[in-house]
């Protein structure tokens, strides 16, 4: 049965994904609101979202995987609304601000190397659910 | 009935210089004008910086996403896909009232009070005697005219390498803003090998900018709060609506709001203007010695088109080709950013390939921070929690270059009148558009030519974006000017062939369109038409 409504925990889902940590109710809230005019999941992003609320930290491989392979997939924009929203809420503007010194370059190197190994998984996973 | 001497239409860019210029010369002048105005964001929007509202405002999402979100829904077409929501009520009722076809060029119109000049990036350019030739624009009035402009809205800008670009032999102009240090780091390295990029054509300085650095006439000076995408507060930019607000002041001025003029009929000299009440869909007239058009390029065309019954006619039309590209300056990776910034362009790239100001193409760059790190992560090829910390690394070393083409007419980009019955005008425009594998080659060439510059100059092009045609948002040329009396065009006056006492003072008569900010010429332009209605009016 295709989803039709967008689950209280799904904002969390992603809040825990993009944070590290469970976003404000607030945030959950907006996103709930925001959730109103989405397009209702296509077949291969409910099939990615049930494979991610069982296995978590599968998320992260997925969300490459469809940067390279599903950018116009539903999940994915849901994905980058909640980070939209995560953005203008004052509680994580040191998580969108930008990072000076070795930090920035330590995040940098840290991402860069770890973006490919997610990506390949994530390509794998998301072309099996196509 | 009430006559007016002249009704202007419009209180955009053109159509407030034409209705001040006709004032100051003792004439009495009617506005109608759609004149849509939002005033929803104005009181959302702390007068606080970016930096500042980003830590401390709870609301900040209603002006970053729109009060409900709506930036995050279905958008309306791709030339609105990076306003932000307060700048996106320039659009209010244009999907309803100017209806437009096309599967090949995207038109970006405004029904809004101030028009397209509510949200424009304040760029100015003076044109080169050259360009004002192949424009078919006079030389030496529209010089007169340039000058009067920039003393009526206050214009910054530097001395530099582009100056002759951009604000050309103006006099009183204010200081430019400080510049972002990314930019001057962009800066540096030209100058360190300027002789090498100036026999390349290059030529690199700041922009002029309608923006005050200096109080003038009531407005005061930025403040640097980088809230310009989104906020008028302080009114150091320029707006249109800021002159048509003082308009109203004035004895000799009525305007009329929520007016989308749909026709006009001259019958013995005298002019019949048909009007929309956008509100009640009634119909309304007015009377005048002289009608002048100032609704855009393509609005214009709109008018005059349904003012013949014209379903066949093919009427040209100017835009220039526009390509925009999100550079990374490594060396500005991980550095700080400024507290106080602003978004609008901060140095502009000419390139000139004899130096003979005849062909040119323009690159603005962009530093790239109050418009928030979402829009950006969508379009990368990554995750977007990695995208987020990539991009907050990047940010302060990230510039975008917006590349505009010059356009010469051509018969591969028109526009036709159809019928729409579900519009309340009852008709809609059709734009067919097309480019030659001449100008493809052309502009292809030159941006590899740009991309290897900057390079050069310590920005590396991470991508090369080319949205539809029409993005650039600069359209001219649909009734060209002519020195013959034929149909669909205009006296070098501006006045509309075959007819003695309609004349347009938009864009509409650019035969060509340089590739620089088109704005502060189609003032002058308007300034200029506006002098000779008033010549006829006296004789
Ligand atoms: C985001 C953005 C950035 C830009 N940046 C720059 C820049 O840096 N430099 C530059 O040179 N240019 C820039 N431009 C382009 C610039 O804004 C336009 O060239 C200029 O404002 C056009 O002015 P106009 O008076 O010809 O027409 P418009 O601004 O379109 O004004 C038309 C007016 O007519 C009214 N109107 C329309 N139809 C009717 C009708 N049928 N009846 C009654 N009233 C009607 C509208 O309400 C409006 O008041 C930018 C534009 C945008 C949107």
């Amino acid at each position: 049965m295709p989803q039709t409504r967008v689950e209280d925990y799904e904002p969390r889902f992603f809040g825990r994904y993009l944070l590290g940590h469970m976003p404000s109710e607030r945030a959950v809230n907006m996103y709930l609101r925001a959730s109103r005019s989405f397009d209702t999941l296509d077949d291969a992003s409910r099939r990615l979202m049930s494979l991610a609320y069982r296995y978590p930290w599968l998320l992260g491989a997925i969300d490459n995987g469809l940067a390279l392979k599903g950018k116009s997939s539903s999940l994915r924009f849901r994905i980058w609304a909640m980070s939209a929203i995560l953005e203008t809420c004052p509680e994580y503007f040191s998580y969108f601000s930008p990072v000076t010194g070795i930090r920035a370059a330590l995040k940098l190197i840290f991402a860069i190397l770890r973006a490919p190994f997610r990506a390949l998984i994530g390509i794998i996973v998301v072309s099996v659910n196509e | 009935m009430k006559r007016f001497d002249c009704i202007v239409v419009g209180s955009g860019a053109t159509g407030s210089i034409a209705a001040q210029a006709l004032l100051a010369q003792g004439f009495s002048v009617l506005m109608l004008d759609a004149g849509q105005r939002d005033l929803d964001f104005q009181s959302l929007i702390p007068e606080r910086s970016f930096m500042d509202l980003r830590q401390s405002d709870p609301e900040q999402y209603k002006y970053f996403l729109g009060p409900n979100l709506e930036t995050l829904g279905p958008q309306p077409g791709e030339g609105y896909a990076h306003l932000t929501p307060p700048r996106r009520a320039l659009f209010k009722e244009v999907q309803r009232f100017l209806r437009n076809r096309s599967e090949t060029f995207s038109a970006v119109e405004s029904l809004a009070f101030g028009g397209l000049g509510s949200g424009w990036g304040l760029g100015c350019n003076v044109f080169s005697d050259s360009e004002l030739q192949q424009a078919s624009l006079p030389i030496s009035e529209m010089r007169d005219a340039y000058q009067a402009i920039a003393d009526l809205i206050g214009i910054s800008g530097s001395a530099d390498d582009a100056s002759a670009y951009t604000h050309g032999g103006l006099s009183g102009v204010q200081p430019s803003v400080p510049l972002n240090p990314t930019a001057a780091a962009i800066l540096q390295s030209y100058k360190r090998q300027r002789s090498r990029f100036q026999k390349q054509g290059f030529q690199l300085g700041r922009p002029a900018l309608a923006l005050l650095t200096e109080a003038k006439d009531g407005r005061s000076p930025t403040t640097l709060r980088d809230m310009d995408f989104y906020s008028d507060a302080e009114r150091a930019a320029w707006r249109p609506w800021i002159l048509v607000d003082q308009l109203k002041r004035s004895p000799g001025f009525s305007y009329i709001g929520n007016s989308l003029v749909t026709r006009f009929t001259e019958r013995d000299g005298v002019i019949q203007v048909h009007a929309l009440n956008m509100q009640t869909l009634e119909n309304d007239s007015y009377t005048c010695a002289r009608l002048i058009l100032a609704v855009g390029a393509i609005g214009s065309a709109r008018i005059v088109l349904r003012s013949q019954d014209d379903l066949t006619t093919q009427l040209p039309l100017l835009c220039n080709p526009y390509t925009y590209m999100p550079c990374i300056v490594p060396a500005r990776i991980g550095k700080p950013v400024p507290d106080r910034d602003m978004g609008l362009a901060q140095l502009v790239l000419f390139h000139d390939r004899d130096n003979s100001h005849t062909d040119i193409a323009q690159a603005s760059l962009y530093t790239y921070r109050s418009l928030l790190l979402f829009r950006l992560m969508s379009e990368m090829p990554l995750g977007i929690r990695d995208a987020r910390i990539i991009l907050q690394a990047l940010t302060p070393a990230l510039v975008i270059a917006g590349i505009h083409h010059p356009q010469q007419q051509s018969t591969l980009t028109y526009l036709v009148r159809e019928l729409d019955a579900t519009a309340p005008t009852g008709d809609r425009i059709a734009i067919s558009s097309a480019e030659s594998e001449k100008d493809y080659n052309n502009r292809e060439h030159r941006e590899r030519c740009f991309i290897r510059a900057l390079r050069s100059m310590g920005a590396w092009t991470i991508k090369r974006v080319h949205p539809r045609r029409g993005a650039s948002i600069h359209y001219a040329g649909t009734l060209p000017y002519s020195t013959q009396e034929k149909d669909y065009s205009l006296n070098p006056d501006g006045r509309l062939h075959k007819h003695k006492n309609v004349f347009v003072a938009d864009g509409s008569g650019f035969t060509f369109l340089p590739a620089k900010g088109l704005t502060l010429s189609l003032m002058a332009n308007a300034h200029r038409v506006a002098k000779a209605v008033g010549l006829t009016m006296r004789s």
